[in-house]
């Protein structure tokens, strides 16, 4: 509280100097998420923008699905300056139209970002920018789980049978494991086949149905390993209700990223997102949040370090990412798949 | 006291309203949903996946199973809680006590109340704890996720209204009629079973009824307690609106269930009304 006023104080003093780029009546509005991850953005981006250019900013909070409806409702009319959304929900919405072009001229920390973390259009114009990555992985418990796991397939030895858990239907990372275990076996989106049969294997404690239900089953101790994505690991580590451990499999983790849309520009919106993309901003994000951070060569603490979605060494070229649109047009069949083919195996 | 018509219809007319707006209105726009597809147009083809597919016939099967399961046991369970709180407790202040410890889990909702049945059932819960502890099992038993831990979390949660209908059937009861019936010279559990329990066939008939419809539609305590591993009727219809956002077939699946429960309360109720238990004469 103390440190957010005297960013504030320290912002207007700068402002009063003239020192601050942009006139101090501008104010935003801007659509964030909810939870731990909307408040290390708000201490993290939304408060230090604040501080440096006297712009006031306010947030509407909401799912990102909510956020396009609003989008598409109040097309003409935006209320939205600036909006993060899911990288799968982002994609999707794409060709709604909605997201208005960035020139990168405006927007210079775009120089300072890993090439992956540019979203561009058929016409080659910036629509996107990743500010963070998170991966779904393996938690396990160190305390019950000797050898640490390497594969996907690990779930699936005998030593856990009966206590393991995996993402249902409901939980964002459901349909894209299932897509992703078909493939790894042979299949794909098209083909779901090799991953149903694999699926009827494995013997679970339970199919979870959010990231929160995935800590409590494994809190409880009623599963010892499973398929989780690092955002819900690292706040269960730190609760810590036993060891958590977490690798990203050999075969690549299954990876999504959070993004930034211009929807109405103007000089204090492309000045937000180019704070958004500062190292400073980003550092303090990661060292609160632990996801993995779309600014190249950020030092990070050997804490943060270890939490990255991509592992202490690695890069975001050991994710790899879902075809979000290709999942939203076989949904009925992927939900379908499930419930008949992997659930009503008995 | 008579009451005019105005009256009357203002009396029948509130309720009435009611059920149109808040009933029949839905359930109307439900089945217009299942006859439509996606452009609007009416057609057979949600009904045509679900009627012609096994698998939701044998999710169907499954969600009556559970369901009569559930009756049965609730129905073991029940009748002596309430044959004890109405027949043979005569302490008023003793009643009360049962029918608020009966009425007491009520209090909270189903979500809590299947939580804590996984406390009590986990791998380290109370139940495999106490097991291990006796000796009885040395690694600890499977029970949750279990078609096993469905039923009991639905007994657990259908247990007060099976209890409340035949309780109130036998607190009603001439008491003259058992105490004939043993001046007669039968015997405790003659009496029992040739009086008591034909008398309380329609709180029975009752309570079955309650537990049956409720068990088939229970959506939160399958969900909870199955772990995501069994599919019942509700989380098909569920998962077709949510996450399938195909309303369609999901309300073709609601509709065969609710078509389908119908034909077998109607078959149920024909059947108790046709072969009356002896010694029902009213």
């Amino acid at each position: 509280m103390n440190r957010c006023l005297s960013y504030l104080l320290g912002g207007t003093v700068l402002a009063a100097l003239g020192i601050a780029p942009v006139s101090a009546q501008e104010s935003l509005v801007v659509a964030a998420f909810g939870g731990k991850h909307g408040q290390t953005l708000q201490k993290c981006v939304i408060d230090t923008f604040t501080a440096k250019t006297g712009i006031k900013v306010t947030v509407d909070q909401g799912v990102s699905s909510v956020t396009v409806a609003k989008l598409k409702q109040q097309k003409g009319n935006q209320s939205l300056d600036v909006i993060w959304l899911d990288g799968e929900v982002s994609q999707a919405a794409e060709s709604e139209g909605v997201f208005q072009d960035i020139d990168p001229a405006k927007v210079p920390n775009i120089a300072n970002i890993i090439p992956e973390a540019v979203h561009k259009n058929k016409d080659g114009k910036i629509t996107g920018l990743d500010d963070y990555y998170y991966s779904v992985g393996i938690v396990y418990n160190e305390d019950e789980v000797k050898e640490a796991p390497t594969s996907w397939f690990d779930l699936w030895k005998p030593e856990y049978e009966g206590l393991s858990t995996w993402p249902s239907m409901s939980d964002g990372s459901g349909p894209p494991m299932l897509v992703y275990v078909s493939e790894l076996l042979g299949g794909g989106i098209d083909n779901l086949k090799p991953g149903v049969e694999k699926m009827k294997e494995l013997e679970v404690a339970a199919f979870y149905d959010s990231g929160g239900n995935a800590s409590n089953i494994l809190s409880r101790k009623e599963a010892i390993i499973g398929v989780l994505d690092s955002g819900a690991v690292w706040s269960l580590a730190d609760a810590n209700p036993f060891k958590v451990g977490f690798v990203i499999p050999k075969e690549g983790g299954l990876a999504s990223g959070t993004r930034l849309h211009l929807i109405k520009p103007s000089e204090a919106a492309y000045a937000f997102i180019n704070h958004a993309l500062t190292a400073d901003a980003q550092k303090c994000f990661v060292e609160n949040y632990f996801y993995g951070p779309s600014v190249k060569d950020i030092s990070l603490s050997e804490k943060a370090k270890a939490r990255l979605p991509w592992g202490p060494n690695g890069s975001i070229k050991d994710l790899r990412f879902s075809d979000a649109i290709a999942i939203n047009e076989h949904r009925q069949e992927i939900v379908d798949a499930w419930n008949r083919d992997v659930l009503g195996r008995q | 006291m008579r009451i005019n018509r105005l009256w009357a219809a203002i009396l029948l007319g509130i309720p009435l309203i009611y059920l149109i707006v808040f009933f029949v209105t839905p359930l109307g726009m439900v089945v217009v949903d299942s006859f439509s597809n996606e452009a609007g147009e009416l057609t057979l083809a949600n009904y045509a996946t679900v009627l012609g597919e096994a698998y939701y016939w044998r999710v169907l099967g499954y969600t009556f199973w559970i369901a009569l399961v559930t009756c049965v046991a609730t129905l073991i369970l029940g009748y002596p809680l309430a044959y004890y709180m109405s027949l043979i407790e005569r302490r008023r202040t003793m009643r009360r006590l049962c029918f608020i410890l009966i009425l007491m889990p009520l209090f909270t909702s189903n979500i809590v109340r299947s939580f804590g049945w996984i406390v009590l059932l986990g791998r380290e819960g109370l139940v495999n704890e106490t097991l291990l502890l006796l000796g009885i099992v040395d690694r600890p038993l499977r029970l949750l996720s279990t078609e096993v831990a469905i039923i009991i979390g639905m007994i657990y949660v259908m247990l007060p209204f099976m209890v409340l209908a035949i309780a109130s059937v036998l607190q009603n009861m001439n008491g003259s009629l058992r105490e004939a019936s043993r001046d007669l010279g039968a015997t405790a559990f003659a009496t029992f079973l040739k009086v008591t329990l034909p008398l309380s066939a329609p709180g029975i008939v009752a309570g079955t009824l309650i537990v049956f419809t409720l068990s088939i539609s229970s959506y939160v305590t399958p969900r909870i307690m199955s772990g995501g591993r069994s599919v019942v009727s509700s989380m098909l219809i569920y998962d077709q609106f949510m996450l399938v956002f195909n309303p369609f077939l999901g309300s073709a699946i609601a509709v065969v269930l609710l078509v389908a429960s119908f034909a077998l309360i109607i078959a149920y109720t024909l059947l108790m009304e046709r072969r009356p238990a002896r010694g029902t004469s009213t």
